[in-house]
């Protein structure tokens, strides 16, 4: 079956010009988002996940210089005019972030919120449009007196559930969620992730999962990519990468969640100002070795994985 | 809540004393004899007679110690009688009444055209950040604040009233003498609302909900009104407190100016006369209506922000 591509990211580089120097965020990404995957972008923090997330739907604040393509249905975004991309951005694509309270309005009753990104979008009465809304809220799974709640009224996890129905009231076709259940206790992240799930599947959307934890991975994943320093290490179907992850960074990952509690990886993400001559990861390699100081690592790609290290290939 | 608002309210009661001691004092230890100026009043043509004097001082009880009389014209406050016009014979509260409508009206409108200009040009400024546009508001908004509301008065009477003939220079008509007044006393206030409505923009502008509702396909200017404007109510509310409060107190200059027969021109007035009663109690007038204002704002809070609301609610 051939797979059909939603969003391609080809040769993404993103840098923050500040007082103090450039940060280098993204250093020549590419990935794809097949229709109706779910793809997990997994890394520790600071690798610059976020700030990939938010360039694809042009919300980077001004700072940012981006550069290379990235095509949502075979338009490029950076093409459109700002007018053309809001609507893209309000009925297309949706985002969820990682703090809901503070991304939700404070003052504002949540019903209001989910029925006005259904009006920004569609032209509908004020009536309809609060219909939609009160869908939505059944479809998250809240109760539909809480229509007229304010955030401050709800829980996390509730308010997370009012995220997905502000995200979801266009019926969107991606759907990026940074961090969704970061935030959350652990069963809570659990009853959203499993929302999410069934609410994929509903609407036949794709997901760009962002996220540090590798146990949301394995349960959501369909192609896994990981992020290292601004760097895309390796991207692989699920079952291969848990099978077998073949970048030393992956490895690591993985031997964290083996052994949570003693296992951590040597040393710490760089300063994304630093300008590496080398792999960014070989301070921390176990396996590197002399070359990794002064070769940057290419992509090599074979078949659906892809990775950046000198010392691996795919097979 | 309603802890919250009585004990507001109640705080009240030591400030209005305060207010009432500081006015009378002032008025006690200025110079002059207030039972002589009564007298040449009453009675232009009588000259010096001692034993006329000694009767007015009598009626004014002059003589007593201090804290007797202030006791005496709190006394007269409680029941709402701050004496005569030493000028007139009237009754200063009914001097007062007359009057105050002009000064609301005055500061009011100063207050909406201080709101309209805050709120609009703080907007551009934030919307436009380090553009031309906003440098040459940020320009001539520190420029306004050294500019005393005196001179922009007499400004503005030359260009509108002298050269334009929109307006007319002196005295009140019609309701549209109240907008060239308030016009000024509105620019000479907006300065700092236009810096506050900017800078509470630009941080309104990282929180998250303004990431969402660009998410959701909003305009900037939508965001704005159905988002931010909300979010920073709080600080406008205030600051309109504090410009409420600095505009009563700027109208005093203004209603000289323009020759609005509102409090401030005829507290002057009576100062200038040393007409004691007047004096006293508007300036004690001045202060409570001060201390309202404050107290207006205080609850007018607790009703704005859901969130306010609802920690005050708690705590009861
Ligand atoms: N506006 C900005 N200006 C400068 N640096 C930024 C800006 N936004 C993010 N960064 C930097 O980009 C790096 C990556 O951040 P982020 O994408 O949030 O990481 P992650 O989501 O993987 O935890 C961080 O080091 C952060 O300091
Ligand atoms: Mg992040």
């Amino acid at each position: 079956m051939k797979k059909e591509k939603l969003l391609e990211v080809e040769q993404l580089n993103i840098k923050f010009t500040t007082s103090i120097g450039d940060v280098n965020v993204s250093d020549n990404i590419n990935f794809t988002l097949n229709k109706g995957e779910t793809f997990c972008i997994v890394g520790e923090s600071g690798c610059g996940k976020s700030v990939v997330a938010l360039s694809l739907t042009r919300l980077l604040p001004e700072n940012a210089v981006i550069n290379g393509s990235v095509k949502f249905e075979g338009f490029t975004i950076s093409d459109l005019d700002d007018k053309e991309f809001a609507k893209i951005r309000g009925q297309k694509i949706a985002t969820i972030f990682e703090q809901p309270m503070s991304c939700i309005n404070p003052v504002m009753r949540i019903g209001e919120q989910i029925a006005e990104t259904y009006r920004a979008n569609f032209k509908c009465s004020k009536k309809e449009a609060k219909l939609q809304a009160l869908k939505k809220l059944e479809e998250v799974k809240l109760p539909a007196n809480r229509y007229n709640a304010y955030p401050h009224e709800l829980s996390g996890g509730m308010q997370q559930r009012v995220m997905i129905a502000i995200a979801l009231a266009c019926n969107p076709q991606l759907l990026i969620a940074d961090e969704p259940t970061t935030s959350l206790d652990v069963t809570v992240q659990y009853q959203i992730l499993e929302l999410l799930q069934e609410l994929k599947e509903k609407y036949h959307m794709t997901i760009l999962m962002i996220t540090h934890d590798m146990g949301v991975v394995h349960d959501m994943a369909d192609r896994i990519g990981v992020m290292y320093a601004g760097n895309m290490m390796e991207i692989a179907e699920r079952d291969a990468f848990f099978k077998q992850p073949l970048h030393p960074y992956a490895q690591e990952l993985l031997n964290v969640v083996k052994d949570p509690c003693h296992y951590t990886i040597p040393g710490t993400v760089p300063n994304l100002m630093e300008i590496f001559s080398g792999c960014p990861f070989e301070p921390r390699c176990q396996k590197a070795t002399e070359m990794c100081k002064t070769y940057k690592p290419e992509n090599s790609v074979r078949d659906e994985r892809m990775v950046r290290c000198l010392n691996v290939i795919p097979n | 809540m309603k802890k919250i608002i009585i004990n507001r309210v109640l705080m009240i009661l030591p400030t209005v004393i305060t207010i009432a001691f500081l006015a009378f004092s002032i008025m006690y230890f200025s110079p002059g004899n207030p039972a002589e100026i009564l007298m040449r009043y009453r009675n232009p043509e009588g000259g010096t007679d001692p034993a006329a004097l000694a009767h007015y001082e009598e009626m004014l009880g002059i003589n007593d110690p201090f804290l007797t009389q202030f006791e005496n014209w709190g006394a007269g406050i409680l029941t709402g009688d701050f004496g005569e016009s030493f000028k007139t014979g009237n009754p200063v509260t009914e001097e007062f009444f007359y009057r105050i409508g002009y000064t609301l009206m005055l500061s009011f409108t100063g207050l909406a055209f201080s709101l309209v200009i805050g709120i609009t040009l703080g907007f551009l400024s934030a919307e436009f950040k380090d553009s031309w546009l906003d440098n040459l508001l940020r320009f001539t908004q520190s420029l306004k604040m050294s500019i005393p509301s005196f001179w922009l008065a007499l400004f503005f009477i030359y260009i509108f009233s002298t050269q334009l003939r929109w307006f007319s220079a002196f005295g009140y008509n019609s309701p549209k003498d109240l907008i060239l007044p308030g016009l000024v006393l509105g620019l000479s206030n907006s300065s700092r609302m236009v810096r506050l409505v900017r800078t509470c923009i630009l941080e309104e502008k990282g929180s998250g909900y303004v990431y969402t509702a660009r998410v959701k396909g909003l305009s900037e200017i939508q965001i704005f009104f159905k988002h931010i404007l909300k979010n920073i109510t709080l600080p406008i509310i205030t600051l309109t407190g504090v410009s409420l409060v600095s505009m009563i107190g700027g109208s005093l200059i203004i209603e000289n100016i323009f020759g609005l027969p509102g409090i401030g021109t005829y507290l002057v007035s009576a100062i200038v006369a040393k007409d004691y009663p007047v004096s006293m109690g508007f300036l004690f007038a001045y202060g409570v209506i001060i201390v309202f204002i404050n107290l207006f704002i205080d609850i007018v809070y607790q009703f704005v922000d859901p969130r306010v609301r609802d920690c005050a609610n708690a705590e009861i």
